[in-house]
């Protein structure tokens, strides 16, 4: 394993990159997806920094959400409409769901004749933009379901895979790098006692102060007792390093 | 020795929450309710048997401030989202979210501060990474936790409490971490540690010292 994990190490950044931020942006992207156009300008407009910082993970996370419509649109073409009239309506049911994601597209009930006409026009298979079809939704039920089920099972994925666990531990600061050192053995790293972990790292016994300082023996000294414990001892006790 | 009152240790608290520059929020703050929340989830989540009474009496949470772009996404989780994000926007900062239980004396109160000043110290040092680690790693948190519940037997010890029931206590509250074999074998091993170090030194890296200058600032002496 050890080995498979130095083999492993100089492509975390890919393994980050190319898998993990794909999991968690998707699932994100899947989730803030608002139903119709309306309730998107409106949330745009009331948070402006908000929609920018939704946008800008759009744009760099894969957006399955819109496939799947994509999908559906495609797969209810093909199988509800009679083969002559396929083309067009099929071609204007895209062009509006299309038309959807550019708010200025797509006519509103304000424009009167051209937007019921246009429903009209498409009949059964059209899409209607005020009810929307999953496009833009207001966080709804089944999106957040899918996207907690999602969350979970990334997670469960995440915390359960010892490759992941090894990348994670490297990869933040304040965790001890692995040493060459026997699981359970302690000692004295200077002035603070460590103990060795399962994974060969030698972890600290004393905590950090709050400013994130790491706390140590001084003005005692680091002792390890008989019995192997590493620890604190007053300076006049003295001991063996 | 007497009883440390409740309201002299919350001064205490503080006055060092200040000065790390921590957020600091009490019981009855509607944050608490959102975190409350957010913990009970993960707990039912995982299946861990830890009910929503149980979070929301006694566990005391540490976490860490959040950048701008991710408080905006935390502002989007249903229902606990605004409390959450109001949470995180609160100028970036660690916040400690101190239980019901954690005050229920002053001793405990001062042994669980002091126990979330090492969680502090291991955020201001690894940041939302290290979070990300903890969550991950069972043995990140046994390396992170034991020493932290080093600091709270030190207080507890130089308080009235004995050393042996102190880390038996703190051995029992370290089996709801979720630590695999390897993680609970380097927190015994931390815990024992600790306890040594408390027998030989009557302090636990500077803890005890900072514990007595507070106090004695507030009049009190152990």
């Amino acid at each position: 394993m050890q080995h498979a994990l130095d083999l492993a190490r100089p492509y975390a950044p890919l393994i980050l990159a190319l898998v993990v931020w794909p999991i968690v942006g998707a699932a994100l992207s899947w989730w803030l997806w608002w139903d119709t156009p309306e309730h998107w300008e409106a949330y745009a407009k009331a948070h402006p920094g908000r929609a920018l910082a939704i946008r800008a993970l759009r744009t760099v996370s894969p957006h399955l959400r819109k496939l799947v419509v994509a999908w559906r649109d495609y797969a209810a073409a093909r199988s509800s409409l009679p083969p002559l009239g396929v083309a067009l309506p099929a071609e204007k049911t895209g062009a509006i769901v299309v038309s959807e994601t550019r708010p200025v597209a797509h006519p509103t009930p304000a424009d009167g004749v051209a937007f019921d006409a246009q429903r009209v026009a498409l009949g059964a298979v059209t899409v209607d933009p005020a009810k929307g079809d999953g496009q833009r939704g207001s966080v709804d039920l089944p999106g957040l379901l899918t996207c907690l089920i999602a969350a979970i099972l990334a997670g469960a994925l995440l915390a359960g895979c010892p490759v992941v666990r090894e990348v994670a531990m490297r990869a933040a600061p304040g965790v001890p790098d692995p040493v060459d050192c026997r699981p359970g053995v302690q000692r004295c790293d200077g002035l603070a006692p460590v103990v060795c972990s399962a994974s060969g790292r030698e972890w600290p016994s004393l905590p950090r102060s709050a400013s994130g300082e790491p706390r140590t023996c001084a003005p005692g000294v680091c002792v390890v007792s008989d019995g192997g414990v590493a620890h604190c001892a007053l300076a006049a006790d003295g001991g063996g390093l | 020795m007497s009883a440390i009152p409740v309201d002299l240790a919350l001064r205490i608290i503080r006055r060092r929450a200040d000065a790390a520059g921590v957020e600091l929020i009490l019981p009855g703050d509607p944050r608490r309710d959102a975190i409350v929340s957010l913990v009970a989830l993960g707990h039912s989540v995982q299946g861990t048997g830890v009910t929503r009474a149980h979070v929301a009496e006694g566990v005391t949470v540490t976490l860490p401030g959040v950048p701008g772009p991710a408080a905006v996404l935390l502002a989007a989780i249903p229902y606990v989202g605004g409390a959450l994000a109001a949470l995180a926007q609160a100028a970036g900062r660690t916040s400690v979210c101190l239980s019901p239980a954690a005050l229920a004396t002053g001793e405990g109160a001062l042994a669980t501060w002091w126990h979330e000043e090492g969680h502090c110290g291991s955020i201001a040092r690894g940041g939302l990474i290290y979070c990300g680690a903890y969550l991950l790693a069972p043995e990140v948190r046994a390396g992170g936790e034991a020493p932290c519940y080093g600091n709270g037997m030190a207080v507890r010890v130089a308080t009235g409490s004995d050393v042996d029931d102190a880390a038996r206590q703190a051995l029992a509250s370290l089996e709801s971490y979720g630590l695999d074999d390897d993680a609970r074998a380097l927190a015994r091993g931390i815990v024992a540690s600790a306890a040594e170090t408390i027998r030989a030194t009557g302090d636990h890296g500077g803890v005890v010292a900072e514990l007595r200058a507070e106090l004695a600032a507030e009049g009190w002496v152990l």
